[in-house]
């Protein structure tokens, strides 16, 4: 694997990371290459969107 | 007379719990502060005035309560430094999602409609059910950043953990919480469409 990209492992890690921190310019590029080609990789995007919405909602309950 | 919202009342303790457990990381404490919470909210009920979420109101109460208490446990060493590093230093956990190569072994199921299942009261059982699940660690982190929103250095610093440990503590979190809520509601609300 070229050493700029990333494998599903690492693209979930930084899809996580960036709820934390702003991600570098390398590895933004590197993470939207990867999300271009892997569809799994995009539904896990999604779905951690849908776990921040979801936790912000837990909060207030209604 | 019962005042029908002393039930109603009742129903946030499993979040004012888990509220409290992700502050005072210990279930002693987080059980007393939700008790004195609980007791403080319904004697003051008739200030309620509904302008807030109900929720709202009474993690307010109960954040007081936690402050309290967290000073008496500071001043009796209640509090035990955290032992629990090793679940976010260790990463073979991320060994059983991934391959070798990096992909995944068990890929992630799109699922419908996700947004609808906010309104279901049953989802939300099973959205407490999957936090209940999370590493004890994993579960107060979890809890702080994404339910309450503190920031991540808040979080760190009460934990005594680097930033790295708690954004891998996150990053097991959030698969797991995926991982589960797909397997306790999404899954099982595919198949009732199917059936």
């Amino acid at each position: 694997m070229p050493k700029d990209e990333v494998s599903c492992r690492e693209a979930s890690r930084l899809l996580s990371v960036a709820y934390e921190r702003r991600l570098a310019p390398g590895e933004l590029d590197a993470l939207q290459r990867h999300l271009d080609d892997c569809f799994m990789c995009r539904t896990f995007d999604s779905q951690l969107r849908f776990l921040h919405e979801a936790s912000k909602r837990y909060r207030t309950n209604v | 007379m019962t005042d029908p919202r002393f039930a109603e009342i009742e129903s946030h303790r499993p979040y004012l719990m888990r509220y409290a457990l992700s502050q005072l990381r210990d279930a002693q404490l987080a059980e007393e502060a939700v008790q004195e919470a609980l007791v403080a909210a319904l004697e003051s009920l008739k200030t309620f005035d509904g302008r807030s979420a109900l929720r709202t109101w009474l993690t307010s109460i109960l954040r007081f309560k936690v402050i309290d208490l967290q000073r008496r446990a500071v001043a009796e060493r209640v509090n035990q430094p955290l032992d629990e590093e090793s679940e976010g230093a260790d990463e073979a956990w991320l060994d059983d999602l991934f391959d070798p190569s990096g992909h995944w072994r068990e890929a992630p199921q799109a699922w419908s409609n996700p947004e609808a299942a906010l309104e279901q009261r049953r989802f939300w059982e099973a959205f407490e059910h999957c936090l209940e699940r999370l590493p004890p660690a994993g579960g107060r982190v979890f809890f702080r950043r994404e339910v309450v929103g503190d920031d991540t250095d808040t979080i760190c610093k009460a934990e005594g953990i680097t930033p790295s440990n708690c954004w891998v503590i996150l990053h097991r979190a959030r698969i797991s919480l995926r991982a589960c809520l797909e397997k306790s509601w999404f899954g099982k609300e595919v198949a009732r469409a199917e059936r």
